[in-house]
């Protein structure tokens, strides 16, 4: 029925491969949930309470087809790194995939809820970046660049400022977590706040930077400002409350 | 009169047709990385500036590395020439290309194009 409608795209062929392995696909937001992700009850249920928080499922919806070339996949990795909760891949034959490392997930709920929203933000700008491109991958030329100017100037603007044309004497740094710790964080902690309002306010500010240490928004913030956060995020992360995992 | 227009003309198609300026960057193989795809090369300077090779499109030839070098610019020069410029409308006015230095005094002269790319992935 899908590929009737819609031809076979890389998102059916992606999605048959999914199902055949086991997995599920959102047909109505062009999501794939690939069988690993399917089967870990953590992961599977933050993302089905996740869906019932406005701000998540309003980023989830971006990605219908009629919004969006991009495609979502949600999968699990057992090889990431400790140190790595989750990484967001660029769009490969038009799928962003979004991949959680199961090993990380002895934590708790809202923290893994954290790790979703602070995902699913990047997901949102390759999701832009593509929709400039209309390739597969993401590879602008000059007249995409102005148009990303254009649609995106914020993201335009810090792409241009921390990876294209990083000013002499400055590091190249994350575009997407220099941008997120500027503006998303209060998307992060409402997203948060949805999933479970039971906590301090000052709980969801902390998460809301986790991810974000190495940006210039962080960097400008006080030395306490900084260990207070920190603090916060041990104390939370050490009260074994409603686990994940 | 008839002459007059007629020189007024050859100067405005001349204006007009005239070549985009060249701009070479040295591609140096301990420093500068290719990405290769099936038929086109990105060449990535200086650890982040990309430029894509499209085959079809664009030409290599082999030049005498002594004949070109005087040309080059690293990318710092380039931008630092163009500071007044609009960016990235500013690239519409060259033609670029990427010189390998090969063995002896041959090098390898590849036009390519501007081209921006970002991460292939996000990791926390």
């Amino acid at each position: 029925m899908y590929i009737e409608a819609n031809g076979c795209n890389g998102f059916a062929q992606a999605a048959a491969e999914a199902m055949c392995e086991g997995g599920e696909v959102d047909w109505a937001y062009e999501v794939i949930l690939d069988s690993s992700f399917v089967n870990n009850p953590c992961l599977y249920g933050v993302y089905e309470d996740m869906g019932k928080a406005p701000t998540f499922n309003n980023y989830l919806q971006n990605f219908e087809p009629q919004f969006s070339v991009a495609h979502l996949r949600l999968s699990t990795s057992t090889t990431l790194p400790s140190t790595t909760n989750a990484e967001t891949s660029a769009p490969q034959n038009y799928v962003i995939t979004i991949t959680f490392n199961v090993n990380n997930l002895d934590r708790p709920r809202l923290s893994v809820a954290r790790t979703f929203i602070h995902e699913m933000i990047h997901a949102e700008m390759f999701r832009k970046l593509l929709s400039v491109a209309q390739h597969p991958s993401i590879q602008l030329s000059q007249e995409q660049l102005i148009q990303l100017r254009n649609d995106f100037p914020g993201l335009y603007d810090y792409y241009k400022r921390w990876k294209w044309e990083v000013p002499e004497g400055q590091s190249p740094s994350s575009a997407q977590h220099q941008a997120m710790a500027q503006h998303y964080r209060d998307i992060i902690e409402q997203a948060l706040r949805e999933f479970d309002d039971s906590h301090p306010d000052e709980l969801y500010e902390a998460l809301a930077w986790i991810g974000l240490e190495d940006t210039v928004t962080w960097s400008n913030l006080s030395q306490t400002e900084r260990d207070n956060i920190n603090q916060t995020i041990t104390d939370f992360n050490s009260s074994n409350s409603d686990n994940c995992q | 009169m008839k002459n007059l227009i007629f020189l007024f003309l050859l100067v405005s198609l001349n204006s007009y047709s005239q070549e985009k300026e060249k701009i070479i960057f040295l591609f140096e193989n301990d420093r500068d990385t290719v990405i290769n795809s099936q038929s086109d090369n990105i060449y990535m300077i200086e650890g982040k500036h990309t430029f894509k090779f499209i085959n079809g499109k664009h030409e290599k030839v082999e030049v005498n590395f002594n004949s070109v070098k005087e040309h080059l610019v690293t990318y710092k020069e380039f931008l630092k020439k163009n500071k007044s410029k609009k960016y990235p409308e500013l690239f519409s006015n060259y033609v670029f290309y990427i010189l390998i230095k090969e063995k002896n005094s041959s090098a390898c002269l590849i036009q390519v194009e501007k081209v921006w790319l970002v991460e292939d992935k996000m990791v926390d």
